[in-house]
């Protein structure tokens, strides 16, 4: 199996995260689709270095998995603090921000 | 790279699973979908020999960012009273733009010439805290720390009940 496969199985799984992003009403459901994306893109950077033979490919997902804990560390804040406002689970009904 | 049938085994269960992580209503099933999706994510790095790499994986994804996934949806149950759920809007908008976005990156994999793959020079395993803790990436990764701070700090000042 070459490298060719992995990243198909990758580009597939990243335009169902951007499906899931554009289309869920609610914003756990688009945090939940942006892992999707994430994981895609560590699949690639692994699969490159595999295919050159390089440990480096290995550093990046590393490097962006502990970004993407961030990432949904302060993602849930806000959505968990905003279920305390708001009481609403929408991303379409949250408009706090509108003046 | 790997066996055909396992490769078999696990593109079908990721195929399987990440549709499910995006079509499934409720938000609970799609987040237990979402922790089958990084498991078999887990084994295709083990098999690429980046076996640190699977088990950070396994370690983070898999117990620390779907079991905090599972916790918020849970209490946030308890803010709202009812199971989550998620529908959609706007499906074929939606659809039509990933789509065009996979039919482009299908053509732009299809028309690429990969080379060989190359065996490592040396084990990854050994090779990796090297790499890490005495190359040029040791600024990123102390950097890494910081940013992992201060999210920490972020999560906890919004998080926080006045």
């Amino acid at each position: 199996m070459g490298v060719k496969a992995i990243l198909i199985l990758s580009a597939f799984m990243f335009s169902l995260g951007v499906f899931g992003i554009l289309t869920r009403r609610s914003a756990l459901g688009i945090l939940i689709a942006l892992e999707l994306i994430f994981n895609a893109a560590n699949l690639n950077f692994a699969a490159f270095g595999r295919m050159f033979g390089k440990v480096e490919g290995s550093i990046f997902p590393l490097f962006g998995i502990a970004i993407t804990v961030c990432e949904v560390v302060l993602g849930f804040a806000i959505i968990f603090y905003l279920y305390r406002v708001r009481k609403t689970t929408k991303a379409d009904e949250i408009d706090i921000l509108k003046g | 790279m790997i066996n055909p049938v396992l490769y078999g085994i696990f593109t079908f269960l990721l195929f399987v699973f990440s549709i499910l992580t995006i079509a499934h209503r409720d938000l609970m099933k799609a987040s237990l979908s979402l922790a089958v999706v990084l498991f078999v994510t887990a084994f295709f790095y083990i098999a690429f020999k980046f076996e640190f790499l699977g088990w950070t994986q396994i370690l983070l994804y898999v117990g620390g960012i779907v079991v905090l996934i599972l916790f918020v949806i849970m209490l946030a149950r308890e803010y709202v009273g009812k199971p989550l759920e998620s529908g959609f809007r706007r499906t074929w908008l939606g659809g039509l733009v990933s789509a065009l976005i996979f039919i482009f990156l299908l053509w732009v994999i299809l028309s690429t010439e990969f080379p060989e793959i190359q065996n490592f020079s040396t084990e990854p395993v050994k090779d990796l805290p090297n790499l890490l803790l005495a190359t040029h990436y040791v600024l990123p990764f102390e950097v890494l720390s910081l940013l992992l701070l201060a999210a920490l700090f972020g999560g906890i000042v919004i998080a926080r009940r006045e």
